[in-house]
């Protein structure tokens, strides 16, 4: 959808995932189906718009939204009725499954990861791992999800601080990668940079080639397909070339992962 | 439509050409106007005038019922304002009420506030900000050279060969100066820079002192030390147009570089290699509040006044003294003696000769005690010797020291008036609103830091029933019985201009296009001041001994908060917090710490710090930087959310009354949030 | 079609226009120049004005989903200019408002005889366009009209031909003369990302925005809430631009968003669309308060 006209829509439901994520699920104005690992620009009224990846959809959009400033803050306050903008869907997407494929994700990148394991899933493909890093067992989102993934695929969750209720790994996302199934696979990436690039300096030491790394990439954004110009890596546009890139296309522009 | 007009922000006065339909600004363009900005505009004229199309300006007029507002019709707005503000005057009598005027309003809007606060209400509590900004300029430079304005014009600055600043973030205050500097420095041209922060023009500094905040006095006069013991003074020019040179010789005397350096902390080199090059090169001054918001501001500024007459660096092309001027039309509104110790034309309230020049033309007797000063008021409050307060496009809830107290001198009003064109912070304090006309929507002339007087012109129409200020005013002075007939600004100028000597003649047609500098005579203005005589006849050097200022380091408060503004903001924030570049570019407020202190005290970037000084604390986000040296902070003072002047220093300079917000001694702590 | 147009009916012209129209064109207001509503022909001069009217196809500031009908003519836009704003169709063309105002805006452009103080737009593919609606070029005592829209002849125009082809190219060539080409050739491929030049300019750039605000082929815009949606034209030199939640800056300092500035303009467009996004106006050194040079950056390259 390439305007900024947004479309009216309707918030279904509610749930509190952690203290400062919430999930909502908003009726399905738009025609047009995403592909996992695609965005919306919500609208949130006298508060602004914000892109937000889709984590799930069939009669409704799922998303998940983590409380950081002015939008997120406002869209936080809203209650089940009440209206929000839509956008949409924006990006490439994820590569299509084609092999065995290490999902790592960190904090609120675990959104997008379960649009990409979810319709996979659906697809009868269960040559995946995912490796999931929160910042303490309270941060953890989609408790159930991970539950009931993990009688298909495997599921490994690190948290960077544990506490009495944790009996699982504690450290950086990185400090599980022992557990990577199958090096000779497509390693999605979707987290903070400064994960992303430690997971890079990893994987390389495993002899995985650029081209086989993807990373799902954060960049301020207004528009969501390539005019505002406000989310260019170089050449290219977050919002419309990407958000997903391969590590090989952008690795050499000096910006991409400072 | 299109019109010429004059940015709202700082007192540069860029001239804009604003392109619109009447409802919204479909363009804006900067002026070629080589007087001021051949073409360019800095970040806060390009967009900061989006505050006039917001949409949540003030339409209706308020009052206050229970906790919240009513809207309520201008005619019983009057009605109750020229009520109760008759019935604390019949009460209470003339002093017990006071008026704030505003910089941010026109010649003639400030014109009729104090003639309203004058002839109708027979006080002189009427005052405005340059009270807290270049209150100490005006007293230091009329005491000097008989004129407290800047002595030359934007346009000179191509004409010297060496700029001196002193206390002014130039580049991020006035930027279109800043870039003139800069643009001559880069075709061979020298810059001394006295500032303690590393501030953006300090990249172009031929020399850098580093002073310790507060110690101005002491650097501008060990100076002048080095300039007579080397023989670099102007003896003609002293003994010609000067008086009063061997008692300034005595005190200079005292301030061997030695004892300088110790003050000031700069090497004596340094001070040294400036004054010297100072002396030989035709050089300009510049200075700001750095110099002003001190308690010793009048004699910081006497000093500079000093040094320029000393070396004959004054009333010729290329050379002068430039108090840059804050806002848009502080200049203007001192010129219009928004002031409570100062007529229209700076003629004293005691000066019994230029009084009645007012009552003669405003046909009343008028009081000749100084009237109560802007900071002033707020304690009379408390006291309960002020009973109402009507204030016009000010937010001294953000703007001046001890915010608490100002909240609590509220409290004992009986009436509290804010005419303004946003609800603001103090606003919401009112017993009645009133929605004024911002510079967007009225005509009007403002008069800029080099006293040049210029036109405003109306591009929008007013937003819901808002009125301009000197309407305002006029229908409270007509409804208390008094005959003022002014159908439009012009009229109001052509009293000005026959009162105001500065003004003398002065008439719209004259600045059309393009502005005339004061004093003027008739359509003909003045570019640089005090080429043949100083406008006090002789030039009267008056020397100061450095004090300490009056807080300083101590084991409980072991550092110096200094505070000013940031490029992106403007004062209190009413304008530019509203334009949404602006407030994206500067949302948050902080506190600079040097990484060197920050690190003995854990902090990192982004922390939130505790600053408590005697006054109060606020919590604020640290932000690292070498700008600051050791052992100092500076913070911003837009932001109610951490608003700083709750805890600044409120002694105020004892001539000008200006308070010393550049230095308090503070302790820091982490905080939780 | 060519036509061309004795000098003095260009008045009695735009009269004519004005009839059916509403045109804007450069009049002169005090000292300066700007484009404005033309009440009559004789208002117009066909001088440089500092800002180019880019805000007809694309305005500074408005609220989203809002665009007015009206049919306009600006009359008397820079060859620059308009270049300029083929290159911003090819970014912003995809979206619907500015199509839809786009057609509503009919540019007639006048070629310059005379550089301009700052201009060099020789380098670029000079002021003589290959795309437009009507192209005025003064020779003497008649203008030649390179016509592309019937809709807009006068009754005075009268057909031109070689003749007329001739004059243009000798009035061309002394141009390029007078004003020769700075190298671009591999601009692209030779523009560091290191350059010192970068932290020289962000010694001195107060970050005013100008140069984004007053070029004609920059695009970037923010948006906000204000009651309802709008969008307004952003600057690539402001920290904000890039910031995310949490203080994430991919661009933090002033030097690497000046750098981003030069390379977006001489190599990512270019990678991208095979032209460079710059058409030598000038307009960014006339309006940077201190004299950042994009010529300087491009000889140094
Ligand atoms: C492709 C993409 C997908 C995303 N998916 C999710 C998601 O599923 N869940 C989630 O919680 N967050 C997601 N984010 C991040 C989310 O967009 C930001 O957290 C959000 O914009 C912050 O807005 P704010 O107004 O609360 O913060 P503020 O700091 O107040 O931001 C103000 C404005 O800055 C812009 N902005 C700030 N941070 C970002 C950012 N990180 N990315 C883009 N624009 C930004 C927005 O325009 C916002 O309106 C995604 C970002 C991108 C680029
Ligand atoms: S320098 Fe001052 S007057 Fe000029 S545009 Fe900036 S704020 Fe306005
Ligand atoms: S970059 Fe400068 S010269 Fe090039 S088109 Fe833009 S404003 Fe003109
Ligand atoms: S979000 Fe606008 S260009 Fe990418």
């Amino acid at each position: 959808m390439r305007s900024m006209i947004p479309v009216k829509s309707r918030i279904i439901d509610i749930y509190k995932e952690t203290d400062d994520i919430k999930t909502f699920i908003v009726e399905k104005t738009i025609d047009e189906d995403p592909v996992p690992g695609q965005f919306y620009e919500i609208y949130v009224r006298d508060a602004g718009e914000i892109p937000i990846s889709i984590a799930s959809w069939n009669d409704g959009l799922i998303f998940s939204v983590k409380r950081v400033g002015a939008v997120t803050e406002k869209l936080h306050k809203l209650v089940k009725g009440d209206y929000i903008g839509l956008r949409g869907p924006y990006g490439n997407g994820f590569p299509e499954h084609r092999r065995f494929t290490v999902l790592i994700a960190g904090g609120i990148g675990l959104p997008p990861a379960r649009s990409y394991i979810e319709y996979w899933l659906s697809k009868g493909a269960k040559d995946m791992q995912l490796l999931y890093g929160a910042r303490t067992p309270s941060d953890i989102v989609y408790k159930k999800l991970l539950d009931y993934w993990s009688n298909y695929i495997d599921v490994q969750i690190t948290v960077d601080r544990g506490d009495s209720t944790w009996d699982g790994n504690v450290g950086v996302v990185t400090t599980i990668f022992n557990r990577i199934k199958n090096k000779d696979a497509d390693f999605l990436i979707i987290g903070p940079e400064i994960m992303m690039k430690f997971s890079i300096i990893e994987l390389k030491k495993m002899g995985v080639s650029d081209d086989n790394i993807y990373l799902s990439m954060e960049r301020r954004m207004k528009c969501g397909f390539g005019i505002c110009g406000h989310c260019n890596i170089g050449r290219y546009y977050v919002c419309k070339d990407g958000p997903v890139f391969r590590y090989s296309t952008i690795k050499d522009i000096p910006e991409a992962i400072h | 439509m299109e019109v010429k007009t004059v940015c709202p922000y700082c007192g540069v006065g860029c001239n804009i050409i604003v392109v619109s339909d009447g409802n919204k600004i479909l363009n804006i363009i900067p002026s070629k106007y080589d007087a001021i900005n051949y073409g360019t505009i800095c970040i806060k004229g390009w967009k900061g005038l989006s505050f006039a199309e917001s949409n949540k300006r003030l339409k209706k007029p308020l009052l206050k019922k229970g906790d919240g507002f009513i809207e309520i019709t201008w005619e019983e707005a009057i009605k109750i304002a020229v009520k109760r503000l008759k019935e604390i005057f019949e009460k209470y009598g003339p002093d017990s009420i006071g008026f704030q005027s505003s910089a941010k309003c026109t010649n003639e809007d400030n014109y009729l506030m104090q003639k309203l606060a004058r002839q109708v209400f027979k006080t002189n509590n009427v005052d405005h900000c340059a009270r807290s900004c270049h209150a100490s300029t005006i007293e230091g430079l009329i005491s000097t050279i008989g004129s407290g304005a800047m002595t030359t014009s934007i346009r000179d600055i191509d004409n010297s060969e060496l700029y001196f600043i002193i206390g002014s973030n130039t580049t991020e205050q006035h930027p279109i100066i800043g870039a003139r500097i800069i643009n001559n420095v880069l075709i061979g041209k020298k810059l001394i820079l006295a500032d303690p922060r590393k501030i953006q023009i300090s990249n172009f500094a031929t020399i850098h002192m580093r002073q310790y905040p507060g110690t101005d006095l002491a650097l501008l006069n060990t100076m002048a030390n080095v300039i007579v013991e080397k023989g670099l003074y102007d003896k003609k020019f002293i003994e010609e147009r000067t008086e009063n040179f061997e008692e300034y010789l005595k005190v200079i005397d005292f301030y061997d570089v030695d004892r300088g350096s110790r003050i000031t902390g700069v090497e004596p080199e340094l001070i040294e290699k400036a004054a010297i090059m100072y002396a030989k090169s035709r050089s300009i001054i510049f200075y700001a509040m750095g110099i002003t918001q001190h308690t010793q501001g009048t004699e910081n500024v006497q000093a500079i006044a000093n040094l320029a007459m000393l070396t004959g660096n004054i009333g010729k092309k290329g050379t002068g003294i430039a108090p840059l001027r804050g806002h848009n039309n502080v200049q203007g509104a001192s010129d219009m003696g928004a002031l409570a110790d100062f007529l229209p034309g700076y003629k004293r309230v005691y000066d019994d000769e230029g009084r009645k020049i007012f009552e003669k033309a405003w046909n009343t007797q008028l009081p000749s005690k100084p009237g109560a000063a802007l900071n002033e008021m707020f304690d009379l409050s408390r006291k309960g010797k002020i009973k109402g307060l009507y204030i016009m496009g000010e937010n001294p809830v953000i703007s001046e020291p001890e915010s608490d107290l100002i909240i609590e001198s509220f409290k004992n009003l009986e009436f509290l008036i804010v005419q303004d064109i946003f609800l603001t912070e103090t606003a919401i304090y009112a017993d009645l609103v009133l929605p004024s006309l911002s510079f967007a929507e009225k005509l009007g002339t403002f008069t800029n830091t080099e006293r040049r007087i210029q036109m405003v012109r109306p591009f929008l129409s007013p937003p819901g029933e808002a009125k301009a200020d000197w309407e305002i005013i006029t229908m409270i002075a007509r409804e208390m019985g008094y005959d003022w007939r002014y159908s439009s600004p012009e009229d109001i100028m052509n009293e000005i201009s026959s009162l105001v000597p500065q003004y003398s003649g002065l008439t719209y047609s004259c600045i059309e296009y393009n502005g005339v500098q004061w004093p003027v005579n008739g359509c003909k203005g003045t570019e640089i001041m005090h080429t043949q005589n100083f406008t006090r006849g002789k030039g009267k050097f008056i020397p100061s001994y450095w004090k300490r200022p009056d807080e300083y380091t101590d084991k409980e408060y072991p550092f110096i908060l200094t505070t000013g503004r940031l490029y992106y903001q403007f004062h209190t924030g009413t304008m530019t917090r509203k334009s949404n570049i602006l407030e994206r570019e500067a949302p948050e407020p902080f506190a600079e710490i040097n990484p060197d202190d920050a690190k003995t005290m854990g902090i990192r970037d982004g922390d939130c710090i505790k600053i408590t000084s005697k006054y109060g604390s606020v919590n604020i986000r640290a932000r690292l930087t070498d700008m600051v040296p050791k052992g100092i902070l500076f913070a911003p003072f837009h932001y109610f959310e951490s608003p700083i002047n709750r805890i600044t220093n409120p002694k105020t300079d004892p001539v000008a009354k200006i308070p010393e917000l550049k230095v308090t001694a503070v302790r820091i702590e982490r905080c939780y949030p | 079609m060519i036509y061309k147009l004795k000098k003095e009916f260009l008045q009695e012209y735009i009269d004519d226009l004005i009839k059916n129209y509403e045109v804007w064109g450069p009049k002169k207001i005090g000292n300066d120049v700007i484009f404005s509503k033309l009440e009559k022909g004789s208002e117009f001069t066909d001088e440089r004005t500092i800002l180019g009217p880019k805000n007809f196809i694309y305005p500074p500031r408005e609220k989203i989903g809002e665009i007015d009908d009206k049919e306009v003519i600006v009359i008397g836009v820079k060859s620059c200019d308009l270049l300029g704003y083929r290159m911003l169709d090819d970014v912003l063309g995809i979206d619907p408002s500015y199509a839809e105002r786009r057609k509503r805006v009919h540019f007639l452009n006048f070629v310059c005889t005379e550089p301009c103080q700052y201009g060099f737009c020789t380098t670029f593919s000079g002021p003589r366009l290959m795309e437009y609606e009507m192209q005025f070029t003064d020779i003497g005592n008649y203008y030649v009209i390179e016509c592309n829209n019937k809709n807009l002849i006068g009754k005075r125009f009268e057909e031109g031909g070689e003749n007329e082809i001739k004059a243009l190219e000798i009035i061309m060539s002394d141009f390029y003369k007078k004003m020769p080409p700075l190298d671009v050739k591999d601009l692209d491929k030779k523009i560091s990302w290191n350059d010192p030049k970068y932290a020289e300019f962000a010694k001195r750039c107060i970050s005013c925005g100008a140069c984004n605000f007053a070029c004609p082929t920059c695009f970037c815009f923010d948006t906000y809430d204000d009651n309802g949606l709008y969008r307004e034209w952003d600057s690539c030199i402001l920290s904000g631009f890039t910031r995310m939640a949490g203080n994430i800056n991919p661009r933090p300092t002033l030097d690497l968003r000046l750098r981003q500035r030069f390379m977006h303009k001489l190599k990512f467009h270019y990678e991208n669309f095979s032209y460079y996004l710059c058409t030598g106006c000038g307009r960014c050194i006339e309006t940077c308060p201190v004299r950042i040079d994009i010529r300087d950056f491009i000889r140094g390259v």
